[in-house]
C-alpha cells in the first residue's frame, strides 16, 4: 500500500496526463463508432447555430457564384418541364400515374460549416431529425455530389463529405461504363481519386465521372467529376485516375438530401442473397 | 488582476481566429494555422502543470467541438502543457525563473522564447496530424502537414509577440 501510495505520488503528473489523454481518445471513439450522438460536434444545437452565424458572416463573399450556379440548375430543370415539350402526335398518350413510382425525393438545405482543411471533412447541413434526416442519406449539391449523412442532431446534421479518407463512393466513367471507387487523398479539395478500374478500359481525359445507384442511396447520373489524368498503377492491372470535382467544396452554400424511397426495399432484397454465392 | 483579464482577452481572440478563421483557411500544401499552443506557452511560471493540462484540456475541447476534431486538437494541446514544465527546466536560467515575470518575449527574449517554441510546436503538430491521419502509409503526407503548418504557426507566433512587444513598448 505504502508503495502504492509512492508510485502514485511519483507518477502523478503523468497520470493526470494519462487521464486527460484517455478521455480526448474516448471522445474521439465516440464520434467515429455512434453516429447517432452529437455530442460535442457542429451538429449539436447550439454549435449549429454558432457554425450559422458565422456562416451569415461568409455567405455574402460567394452569394454571386452561388446564384449563378442555381441559375443554370434551374434552366436545366425548366427544360423538363411538361410545358416545354411541343406534343406531335396529340389525343393518342394516355398519361397513367401510376406506370411511373416516385424513387427519390429531394430535401434542401444550407450548409453553414464547410472546412475543407482537415485529412476528413465533415460538413454541417441545416436539416435534421425535424426534416426526417437520417444518416446513410446521400447529399447531392447544384453541381455534383457532396457525400452522405453521418450523424442527425435536431436541427442540424454533419455530412461525411467525399473529402474524407473512406467515403469510397460507388461511381462510373461516363460512356465506357467503367465502374470505381471514388477516393480522397487529402491534400487537393479540387481532385479527387479513382481507383478500381482495370487499365484494359480506355479511359479518354476529360470524360465524365458521376454517380452509379448500386445500392438505392444516389440516384444515378449525379455529377462527381471529369478525369484529369490517369496512371498506371504499380504491381497491379489497375487505373489511377485522378478526377476534378465538378463542385466546389469552398464556396458551397446549398445542398439537397436525397431521400430514397426503394433504399430499403433493394437492401431486403440483397440480403436474401446466401452468403456462400457472395464469397468467390 | 490585471495579468488574468490581459489572458482571458488573449485566450478569446486567438480561440475565435482559430475556430474561424484559421481552421477555415486552407493554404495549400497542408499548411495550417495553429495558434492555440502560444496560449498555453505563455500562460504564468508560477502556474502548476495541472492547472496548465486542464486549461488546455478545456481548450481543445472548446476548439474541437467547433470544426468536428474530437478531441484532437484536446489531445495534443494537453500533451503540449505536459511537455511544457519539462523544456522550461531544461532552458532554466541559472537563478530559476522570476515569478514576476511571464514567458513571453518581452520578459525573457526571443532566444529563450523561440528556442523551446519550436521543439513543443513540433511535436504538437507530430501528434496532432499522427493522430487525424493514423495511417502510416500516408507517412510522407503527415511529414509535408507537419513541416508546412510548422512554417506558418511559427510565424504567426511571431508576430503575435511581435505586436505584444511592440503595443508595450508603446506604454
Amino acid at each position: 500500500m505504502q508503495n502504492l501510495f509512492s508510485f502514485l505520488k511519483r507518477f502523478q503528473v503523468f497520470l493526470v496526463f494519462f487521464a486527460f489523454q484517455i478521455l480526448c481518445f474516448s471522445l474521439y471513439i465516440q464520434f467515429v463508432s455512434y453516429p447517432s450522438s452529437v455530442f460535442l460536434s457542429t451538429a449539436s444545437s447550439f454549435n449549429g447555430a454558432v457554425s450559422s452565424w458565422t456562416n451569415a458572416i461568409k455567405e455574402p463573399f460567394n452569394i454571386k457564384e452561388n446564384n449563378a450556379v442555381l441559375r443554370a440548375e434551374n434552366a436545366a430543370l425548366r427544360k423538363l418541364l411538361g410545358g416545354n415539350k411541343y406534343q406531335a402526335i396529340r389525343n393518342t398518350t394516355v398519361v397513367d400515374d401510376s406506370v411511373k413510382h416516385l424513387k427519390f425525393s429531394y430535401i434542401p438545405a444550407e450548409v453553414v460549416n464547410n472546412n475543407v482543411t482537415r485529412r476528413n471533412n465533415y460538413f454541417t447541413i441545416d436539416v435534421g431529425a425535424l426534416q426526417q434526416v437520417v444518416p446513410g442519406m446521400a447529399v447531392i449539391t447544384p453541381r455534383g455530389v457532396l457525400g452522405t449523412v453521418f450523424k442527425v442532431g435536431k436541427r442540424f446534421s454533419l455530412v461525411k463529405t467525399v473529402l474524407t479518407q473512406d467515403i469510397n463512393l460507388d461511381v462510373m466513367i461516363e460512356k465506357s461504363g467503367a465502374k470505381g471507387i471514388l477516393k480522397w487523398l487529402g491534400s487537393d479539395p479540387l481532385r479527387g481519386t479513382v481507383t478500381g478500374v482495370p487499365d484494359d478500359l480506355k479511359v479518354p481525359i476529360g470524360s465524365k465521372v458521376s454517380t452509379l445507384d448500386v445500392s438505392g442511396m444516389f440516384p444515378k447520373g449525379i455529377a462527381v467529376g471529369t478525369v484529369e489524368k490517369i496512371t498506371k498503377m504499380e504491381n497491379q492491372p489497375l487505373w489511377n485516375i485522378t478526377i476534378r470535382f465538378s463542385e466546389d467544396y469552398r464556396t458551397l452554400q446549398g445542398a439537397y438530401l436525397v431521400k430514397s424511397f426503394i433504399k430499403n426495399e433493394l437492401k431486403e432484397m440483397e440480403s436474401n442473397v446466401p452468403k456462400e454465392a457472395t464469397t468467390p | 488582476m490585471r495579468s488574468i483579464i490581459a489572458y482571458l482577452g488573449y485566450g478569446v481572440t486567438v480561440l475565435l481566429l482559430q475556430a474561424f478563421l484559421f481552421n477555415q483557411v486552407g493554404m495549400g500544401w497542408g499548411a495550417q494555422i495553429f495558434a492555440l499552443p502560444l496560449l498555453i506557452m505563455m500562460l504564468p511560471f508560477t502556474l502548476s502543470v495541472f492547472w496548465l493540462m486542464l486549461i488546455a484540456f478545456l481548450l481543445g475541447i472548446i476548439i474541437d467541438s467547433l470544426s468536428n476534431t474530437y478531441g484532437l486538437h484536446a489531445s495534443a494541446l494537453v500533451l503540449f502543457a505536459y511537455l511544457r514544465p519539462v523544456f522550461f527546466g531544461i532552458f532554466c536560467p541559472r537563478e530559476g525563473y522570476d515569478p514576476l515575470k511571464s514567458p513571453n518575449v518581452q520578459d525573457m527574449g526571443f532566444a529563450w522564447f523561440f528556442i523551446i517554441y519550436a521543439p513543443l510546436l513540433f511535436i504538437y503538430l507530430t501528434w496532432f496530424y499522427l493522430l487525424e491521419i493514423f495511417r502510416f502509409s500516408e507517412g510522407l503526407f503527415i511529414l509535408r502537414n507537419i513541416a508546412t503548418s510548422f512554417v506558418v504557426s511559427f510565424g504567426v507566433a511571431v508576430l503575435f509577440q511581435l505586436s505584444l512587444y511592440k503595443m508595450n513598448v508603446r506604454k
